[in-house]
């Protein structure tokens, strides 16, 4: 039986999990499906990946500047969590559980890696910000900048506007205050939105007029 | 004003704090403040392309780690226990079976080793003690092999149905009024049918083909055994 024969036989059951999974009072919908996830459901285990692999993805993508990369950790990262069906352990913030993950994971590989290449060292080839077809050179410029920040601004504005967390929900996951982390992510966006405004003026260019990946030679 | 004000009237707007009155003069005050619109455009553009490339990185498909995960799901089934709604443990198992071929080929050819190694022992073990009593199949001529009636070991008797054997003489016993139980058992020629010459054959005995030699020490072994072992049941009943 492929592994893609075996997804169709968990499709299959997925619409009846779902219909079978209503979060008791006091218990969060996801505090329900990771118990049931240790307990063997593969459909919830389905749905879990589901819901969270597209954030996963996104967040290591951008903090590691390379999607092969993020690949790779998303997959390490729901390894780890399908361990835990021999070691079960409790978790109480699921969201905050796995990105905890992903964050140690980037972080050691940043740390392997030793990325303090300076950016305009990187080939443009190589360039990491070269993710959106047909764009601006202010448009790739805006999207690098993001790396210029650092790491914990970084990874506040990535969950906020890449995997699209609410400020509150980014508080409960990172534990800490909502107070703190609206701070941070105002003095983030602050930050960044200067880089932006000085690179469009030094670029003198227009976003939208701009030399496009494709026109280039 | 100071860099830190327009952020902060630049956030309040953003995140939807100002009341309608409010929105209307930062509207008013964006045409007029310079540095305030620059700001603000940055943000935009800022948002704007940040957006753009998580729509662009949110579109890209992950096939791979999608069947990874399938995959691990499959090898993290506990072995005894079932899953519910989803698959069998039965089809778990052929999921790995396909990719554990080599392996268990490798299993199928160990299994097959000892087997035949088994089979060589007892062979070995039953040719030793022959040979002291000078019941030999070697290469002296003097084998005495008998033929033999090869019987499978008797079932347990069923609870309640006895077999003849011990039925026939308590009817004897009793006057022969209860008749004895049918049974198949009855059918099958009694154990001293095995003919068995108490004494060697008298004629001079050929030699054997090798594969006749094998075919009828074994027997001789597992005969023995069940004989041992239908006294000891006989002797227990």
């Amino acid at each position: 039986m492929s592994s893609r024969q075996f997804g169709l036989a968990i499709s299959a059951a997925l619409d009846k999990s779902a219909r079978s999974i209503a979060a008791s009072p006091g218990r969060s919908e996801d505090a329900e499906m990771f118990e049931r996830f240790l307990e063997g459901d593969d459909a919830v285990a389905v749905r879990l990946f589901k819901k969270y692999n597209g954030q996963l993805f996104l967040y290591c993508a951008k903090i590691l500047g390379s999607n092969a990369q993020a690949e790779d950790t998303t997959q390490e990262i729901w390894e780890r969590l399908i361990r835990l069906r021999s070691k079960p352990q409790p978790v109480s913030n699921l969201a905050g559980f796995l990105f905890t993950i992903a964050r140690n994971l980037c972080l050691n590989q940043n740390r392997t890696a030793g990325r303090s290449v300076p950016l305009g060292s990187i080939a443009d080839s190589a360039h990491p910000s070269c993710t959106i077809p047909g764009s601006t050179d202010l448009e790739e410029l805006v999207i690098s900048s993001l790396d210029q920040l650092g790491f914990e601004d970084r990874e506040l504005l990535v969950l906020n506007i890449y995997c699209g967390y609410r400020l509150d929900e980014i508080a409960a996951m990172l534990d800490i205050s909502p107070n703190a982390v609206w701070t941070r992510a105002s003095r983030a966006r602050a930050r960044l939105r200067r880089i932006v405004a000085d690179l469009a003026d030094n670029t003198g260019a227009d976003g939208d007029r701009g030399e496009t990946e494709e026109e280039r030679p | 004003m100071s860099s830190t004000r327009y952020d902060r009237i630049i956030d309040r707007y953003i995140n939807g704090q100002m009341k309608p009155a409010e929105e209307e003069d930062f509207r008013k005050l964006l045409e007029l403040d310079d540095e305030l619109r620059r700001l603000f455009e940055a943000d935009q553009r800022m948002s704007a392309t940040l957006l753009k490339e998580r729509g662009a990185l949110a579109s890209l498909d992950h096939p791979e780690s999608y069947s990874r995960f399938l995959m691990g799901l499959a090898a993290s089934v506990p072995s005894g226990g079932e899953l519910s709604g989803t698959a069998s443990p039965g089809s778990v198992a052929a999921t790995s079976a396909s990719s554990m071929a080599p392996l268990l080929a490798g299993g199928l050819g160990l299994v097959l080793a000892v087997t035949i190694s088994f089979f060589w022992l007892s062979d070995t073990m039953v040719k030793a003690p022959t040979a002291q009593h000078g019941d030999t199949t070697g290469a002296h001529g003097t084998t005495h092999t008998p033929p033999l009636v090869i019987e499978p070991p008797l079932p347990a008797p069923m609870p309640g149905a006895e077999t003849t054997d011990t039925i026939a003489p308590a009817n004897a016993a009793n006057g022969g009024d209860t008749p004895a139980v049918p049974n198949a058992r009855e059918t099958r020629p009694a154990r001293e049918t095995v003919t068995e010459p108490l004494l060697p054959s008298a004629e001079p005995a050929r030699p054997k083909a090798r594969s006749e030699r094998r075919r009828d020490d074994i027997p001789t072994f597992v005969d023995d055994t069940i004989r041992t072992r239908l006294k000891v049941e006989r002797s227990d009943r």
